[in-house]
């Protein structure tokens, strides 16, 4: 039976890993923004055409952002290989998409699968002089095909893990049972009068107390090589995104570009983190040996939340701080500022969570798993604009402060000016629910938690 | 671990990530910009094409014109000063050219402005194109001046501890 749920785990384990990598390779993609550049006629519909000529492209399921440029209204119709295919030989139209009297605007277009696609262009008035000055294609997002993948492998790995817990649970259960039948065996005076362990009755000053388990804690849960990895990966994280703004003046859009990215390694880096540290510590049995000093409880949550929490932020803002230099910012940049206060609220709110889970399920494993794919799966499902979002949040409020500070919006990924009250939502939504979360969480720890 | 050692080992990992992400920027940062009216081709005078972002690296301008033409290359204060005052203080030069690519490099990070002067009362085409490679060397530079930091730091350890006299036991 233990056997089997080993080799279970170990199964489980492997499709986690390959549902990870894969899911790192794929974020890792969404960085790269192909696009390319166009200039060509319109063709008038009264036209005959010989061969029907239309200009395609490979491209990938991401979002397709079209900036058109034109000197009169036009048809743009977007065609798949079947499309194509149709349009070459019958001259039929069958579009996925179509935008009617399109003039120089942005379109933002779901790409549904990995094809080949195609792009008509007709002049709407039926001239022969209506040019497309300008047709700048650019794709970004997560490829949606490799994302599904990687979550399946995940769901699976994440199903067997948890059959195998359930089965090593209950395995173990028939053995304390067995135990429990043993004892029976002992004479009674060892059972009602249980050997003391001597306990130093001085009490140690609160805040020294305090001071000694961050220290430890510090030096515990961020050992050889946990902050090597989590400096490696904030400078990657923050260092690598696209620049997708090449205007000296507005180079501050930049911040925005490479913000989702920063965010989904977060949630794994600082789940992590504090899904080891709460729960891990109380399934070694850690937390029961501490906590048999005289060490208060409310103490030891304390310093295990702040010593992590420091930790990232000091890590993650001292990278972020490099974006000063690479995007040739002003020191006093408001965006600058405004950013690092989004990452430190979306940091606190991935703590809390995690934390809360842990606590709650006293399973490090399984609360790693819960917090990363519910704060994944939330950002994915909801829309990049949403608020429930951390990249809704952080575009809301980043558009907002642009809005007010420099006057215009960042081209990327916003369409519209957020009103003050949404930005101000961004912020609280986010304050509100680590809050609760935190006080929950402490509450849970230090009054009901039963530790076996 | 001693804390001296983990201190050089993150020093140097801090400085080895930041070279690996410098190698990998060179895909996430702009590789062309263009600038010009090829198309339409009905400009003459002085055109400025202002405020473009550029990284120290490598970069080829590509110049084609129906004219002979003179490029320049200016930084942001020299740009500034041309707005303010008219005077032409560039970084980079390529007088009475129609045609003719060029490999040069960028210094310093910052904005940067492309100044063209064709030729008054004639219709000019022309497209001045950027072409960035290479990787950023103030990074390349800044990764390893950390590494560098780390093994000094870790010689002059390993030097200190060689030079300890030995135990009598």
């Amino acid at each position: 039976m233990r056997s089997k749920a080993q080799l279970l785990t170990t199964v489980g384990i492997i499709f986690l890993v390959i549902g990870v990598s894969f899911m790192a390779g794929t974020v890792y993609r969404s960085s790269i923004t192909t696009g390319a550049s166009l200039g060509f006629s319109a063709i008038p519909y009264n036209q005959t055409v010989e061969y029907r000529s239309v200009m395609t492209y490979a491209l990938s399921p991401r979002d397709l952002s079209m900036e058109l440029t034109t000197n009169a209204t036009v048809d743009l119709y977007l065609l798949d290989s079947e499309g194509i295919k149709l349009w070459r030989s019958e001259g039929t139209i069958k579009p996925i998409w179509v935008a009617k009297d399109a003039a120089t605007q942005t379109f933002l277009v779901p790409i549904p699968s990995r094809d080949n696609y195609g792009f008509l262009f007709f002049s709407t008035n039926n001239s022969t002089a209506t040019i497309i000055d300008n047709l700048r294609i650019r794709l970004f997002g997560y490829e949606r095909d490799l994302l599904w993948f990687s979550l399946t492998f995940i769901a699976i790995g994440s199903v067997i893990t948890a059959t195998s817990r359930i089965m090593l649970l209950k395995g173990n259960k028939k053995a304390v049972s067995q135990q429990k039948r043993n004892l029976g065996v002992l004479p009674k005076d060892t059972l009602s009068n249980p050997p003391q362990p001597k306990i130093n009755l001085n009490k140690p000053k609160p805040t020294n107390q305090l001071r000694k388990l961050l220290a430890w804690e510090l030096e515990e849960y961020l050992a050889f090589p946990i902050i090597e990895v989590v400096i490696l990966i904030a400078i990657f994280t923050v260092l690598t995104p696209t620049i997708i703004e090449t205007s000296a003046t507005r180079s501050y859009s930049n911040l925005l570009s490479g913000i989702q990215t920063i965010f989904l390694f977060l949630i794994f880096v600082a789940g992590a983190l504090f899904c080891h540290s709460y729960a891990g510590s109380l399934s070694k049995g850690e937390t029961k040996l501490i906590l048999s000093y005289p060490v208060q409880r409310s103490h030891l949550f304390l310093a295990k939340f702040t010593a992590l929490f420091t930790v990232l932020f000091a890590v993650y803002a001292g990278v972020f701080a490099l974006q000063i230099y690479l995007l040739t910012l002003s020191p006093f940049e408001p965006l600058f500022y405004a950013s690092l206060l989004f990452v430190a609220l979306q940091l606190l709110l991935v703590c809390t969570i995690s934390t809360a889970l842990s606590v709650v399920t006293k399973n490090e494993m399984l609360s790693i798993l819960v917090s990363a794919l519910m704060l994944f799966g939330i950002e994915n499902i909801a829309a990049r604009v949403s608020l429930v979002s951390f990249t809704g949040r952080f575009t809301t409020g980043f558009a907002f402060v642009s809005q007010q500070v420099h006057g215009v919006l960042p081209r990327a990924g916003v369409l519209a000016a957020p009103s003050m009250g949404d930005a101000l939502l961004s912020v609280l939504v986010t304050i509100g629910i680590s809050a609760f979360l935190f006080v929950f969480s402490y509450i849970y720890y230090t009054r009901k938690m039963e530790i076996d | 671990m001693k804390r001296s050692t983990r201190l050089i080992i993150v020093i140097f990992l801090i400085g080895l990530s930041l070279l690996i992400a410098t190698l990998m920027r060179t895909n996430s940062t702009p590789t062309v910009l263009s600038f010009g009216n090829e198309e339409e081709g009905a400009t003459s005078g002085w055109v400025m094409y202002p405020d473009f972002l550029m990284f120290p690296r490598d970069y080829r301008v590509d110049i084609r014109a129906n004219n002979t033409v003179d490029v320049y290359v200016l930084d942001q204060a020299a740009a500034e000063q041309w707005n303010a005052s008219g005077t032409l203080n560039a970084m980079r030069s390529y007088k009475a050219i129609e045609q003719g690519v060029f490999n040069e490099h960028v210094d310093i990070r910052g904005g940067y402005a492309i100044l063209v002067y064709m030729p008054t009362d004639s219709v000019t085409a022309i497209k001045v194109t950027l072409t960035f490679s290479g990787i950023e060397k103030d990074l390349v530079a800044f990764s390893l001046i950390i590494m560098a930091a780390g093994l000094v730091v870790l010689n002059i350890l390993v030097a200190r501890k060689n030079k300890k006299p030995p135990n009598p036991k």
